[in-house]
């Protein structure tokens, strides 16, 4: 039941046709047992719309699926759960605040966690994505809701993470982190001053319960770590840039394909914010979770394993003056 | 500074305290930790803006680091919010009705602004319940505190702005009970916390003024309607504030609707105020006839007496469309007063530009606007801007209208908050974190049959 409504889902992201896919979701959320039924709504969106979007997000790493038809399907899918939430009743165990890190595009996660609290009988505000730091602490400030859920699904949004911690916490309001960008430990959320953390949609409902009423300030990180990944954030752009021209000098002209080319510009300002936030949580895994999934994207995309040793080696040269930049990659890219 | 503790005919219970001196919870702490215990109350208390929210981190400053209870009353018009917290770290609120006794209890300390310690009898006899009543007015609260019996209250005033609104009401258990140093810290407790406090209330009213005046500046909630699918963003160029000179509004009935995209030269309050105007004056406009030409310049007419009254040079770029279904698809009129041509992507990615031109609003120099007529088939988008997009710089220039339209072919026949994120994500990955002016994007979108 399940599989073919995923299925059907997908065709309708295929097709980017919202009226398909609401169809598609109320039918399976009428099997799952309608939506009086808060657990049933939850389910759905596990199991069909973020199924199905995975399968999205596996097409464009396959190349198979344009960043736009990406976009066009993930727009759908946002639609979808926006008008299931809608549907549950308001909650009346406490305000939380539902928002994406800084730099953080991936809108989709939010939502669903956000629906998901709302199921769970939290009442919430989702902020969406994006939202600058200011305006989002502005709001913590303004509204002191019970807790703050942030949503972190790229490495480099745990570097906005941080801050926002910071000024969630200086306006006492606990934090709870989740999303990919995470360990299913816990490890990094802990390290970056949250509270507490969700490993999935579900669960975060009853971790919200288990936060504390009031938050203090968040202790600096002092750890040499920290001081390099704000150096690294301080000249992403200008980083990236020059990893860009360094690969395209070691690889001649001609060498590669266009699509590649493309796709390695999307890439290395990722790939240099996944160095900086594995510094800040100092967890190296950070950054073999991006080495790994760079190298998907370029094998797709016809490059091969030199190509992505290639890119490991000039963001080394890059980053020769931070010692544990420098030393991270050595260890977690160049072998 | 330190107050003599009197003790109060006229109070319930009053008594001294007795103090074995090996026991008491204060002489554990040193000269050290009462200093650290004061710049972690500093540190702790400055950052909240939000009255709850700061009445907690008092309450988590209280226990169980100076007492074994704690109660935070805030005094809310004829009320007295009431939070408390035990060494569980659980905090309750309750609200309960201001008591009319000034006499005894609270509503001495709240009328006198001086600091009060009691001691409450183990016994559950009328007076000590009586006491305990006299500063737990809320009988929840009450009973975190009567588990502890007996106890010693200590009782101190928030004082702001020259009035005390509130008190923190610390109890220890006998044999813990306060000494006068221990009294002196608590004081020195409750002035941090009264000062955050008050700030916090101070900023819930001010908040809330200008939160209300504020509300039709800012972007209208987007209707549905059938078939017809509309999405915006606005981005002010001033991040702490939600208001700008950018805006755009949609009304009128399913049938017959109007759309405005607008641009106020100037950014911040002021803009904001004037947009607000715009966006009025085009909704009385529309009411009276929907051709966009005419909108413009009775709008024109009703901003330009506005500019010349205010004192800097203002004017306003709009672009006004008038929208019909028409069977599969729906029909858009188009005029404009100096605003960025708007574009029309196709559903298979082809991109063409709607050619209207007209002077700008506010200077009363109506000359005639020319409307466009254009058709949305199904899966056709119109998408409209305003310059804070095409001119907000990057490394290499500005965004500009190219980098535009080489985007928007990508997203034929994709929903219209797909095409409007997609600008917005490039636009702000052009930017890298530079400043930018305000932008207003905005798309009309003909879903499929």
């Amino acid at each position: 039941m399940r599989v073919t409504s995923t299925g059907q889902f997908l065709d309708a992201l295929a097709t980017a046709d919202p009226a398909a896919a609401l169809a598609v979701a109320e039918n399976a959320l009428s099997d799952a047992g309608g939506p009086e039924a808060p657990d049933a709504v939850v389910d759905v969106l596990v199991h069909v719309v973020c199924a199905a979007q995975h399968e999205v997000g596996t097409r464009w790493l396959a190349g198979r699926w344009s960043v736009a038809r990406e976009h066009a399907a993930t727009a759908v899918s946002e639609r979808v759960v926006a008008a299931l939430g809608d549907r549950l009743p308001p909650g009346d165990r406490g305000h939380v605040v539902v928002a994406c890190a800084d730099r953080e595009w991936h809108a989709l996660p939010a939502r669903v966690v956000d629906v998901a609290l709302r199921a769970g009988g939290w009442h919430t505000t989702y902020l969406g994505a994006s939202l600058p730091p200011v305006q989002l602490a502005q709001y913590l400030h303004d509204t002191g809701p019970d807790a703050l859920a942030l949503s972190c699904s790229l490495a480099g949004s745990l570097l906005g993470a941080r801050r926002t911690i910071e000024a969630s916490r200086e306006a006492g309001v606990p934090v709870l982190l989740g999303g990919s960008a995470l360990d299913r430990e816990g490890l990094r959320a802990a390290r970056l001053g949250a509270h507490g953390y969700a490993p999935d949609a579900r669960s975060a409902a009853d971790v919200v319960a288990t936060l504390p009423r009031t938050a203090s300030p968040a202790a600096p990180l002092t750890h040499p770590g920290a001081d390099e990944a704000a150096e690294i954030g301080v000249r992403r752009a200008i980083l990236a840039a020059a990893v860009r021209d360094r690969v395209d000098l070691a690889i001649g002209p001609g060498a590669v394909g266009e699509e590649w080319l493309e796709a390695l510009d999307g890439l290395v300002p990722l790939v240099v914010d996944a160095v900086a936030a594995a510094l800040l949580v100092t967890d190296p895994t950070v950054l073999d979770e991006a080495r790994d999934w760079a190298g998907m994207v370029l094998l797709h995309r016809g490059a091969g394993g030199e190509e992505l040793a290639t890119v490991g080696r000039s963001l080394a040269d890059e980053l020769r003056e931070l010692p544990g930049a420098a030393a991270l990659l050595r260890h977690h890219w160049s072998a | 500074m330190s107050r003599p503790v009197l003790p109060d005919p006229r109070s319930d219970v009053t008594r001294p305290v007795p103090r074995p001196a090996a026991e008491r919870l204060a002489d554990h702490l040193t000269r050290a930790d009462r200093t650290r215990l004061l710049s972690e109350a500093a540190r702790g208390l400055f950052g909240s803006l939000h009255v709850e929210r700061t009445v907690f981190r008092l309450l988590a400053l209280a226990v169980p680091g100076l007492a074994d209870w704690a109660q935070v009353v805030v005094r809310r018009g004829r009320s007295l919010e009431c939070t408390a917290a035990s060494v569980d770290g659980i905090a309750l609120d309750a609200v309960t009705r201001a008591p009319t006794a000034p006499a005894s209890g609270l509503a001495r300390v709240l009328r006198t602004g001086r600091t009060q310690l009691v001691h409450v009898a183990d016994a559950a006899d009328n007076e000590s319940a009586a006491t305990l009543a006299a500063f737990v007015p809320d009988p929840t609260l009450r009973a975190g505190v009567a588990a502890l019996r007996p106890a010693d209250l200590l009782a101190l005033p928030l004082t702001g702005r020259s009035t005390t609104f509130g008190a923190l009401v610390l109890a220890r258990q006998a044999g813990r009970g306060f000494d006068q140093d221990d009294i002196t810290l608590c004081e020195e407790l409750a002035r941090l916390g009264a000062g955050a406090i008050d700030s916090a209330r101070l900023y819930a009213e001010r908040t809330h003024v200008a939160d209300v005046l504020s509300r039709s500046l800012r972007p209208p909630e987007l209707p549905e309607r059938p078939r017809t699918r509309v999405a915006a963003r606005l981005r002010t160029a001033l991040d702490h504030i939600d208001v700008g000179g950018d805006f755009y509004d949609v009304h009128g009935p399913d049938g017959d609707w109007t759309f405005v995209v607008g641009d106020v030269c100037g950014k911040g309050v002021e803009a904001a105020v004037l947009t607000g105007k715009a966006r009025q004056a085009v909704r009385t406009a529309a009411l009276v006839d929907r051709s966009p030409d005419r909108v413009l310049a009775l709008t024109d007419a009703a901003l330009s007496a506005e500019v010349e009254c205010s004192d800097e040079d203002r004017f306003i770029t709009m672009l006004v469309g008038r929208v019909r279904p028409d069977g599969e698809s729906l029909r858009v009129d188009i005029a404009t007063a100096g605003h960025p041509q708007p574009y029309i992507v196709r559903s298979d990615g082809g991109v063409e530009a709607v050619p209207v031109e007209g002077i700008v609003a506010g200077l009363g120099e109506d000359t005639g606007r020319p409307t466009a007529h254009v058709t949305l088939e199904p899966l056709d988008t119109l998408f409209c801007y305003t310059d804070g997009m095409t001119e907000a710089r990057g490394s290499d220039g500005f965004f500009g209208v190219d980098r535009l339209t080489r985007l928007l072919p990508l997203y034929g026949g994709a929903p219209p908050e797909a095409l409007v994120e997609a600008v917005d994500h490039a636009v702000a990955q052009h930017r890298d974190g530079r400043p930018h002016d305000d932008i207003a994007l905005f798309a009309v979108h003909r879903e499929r049959g």
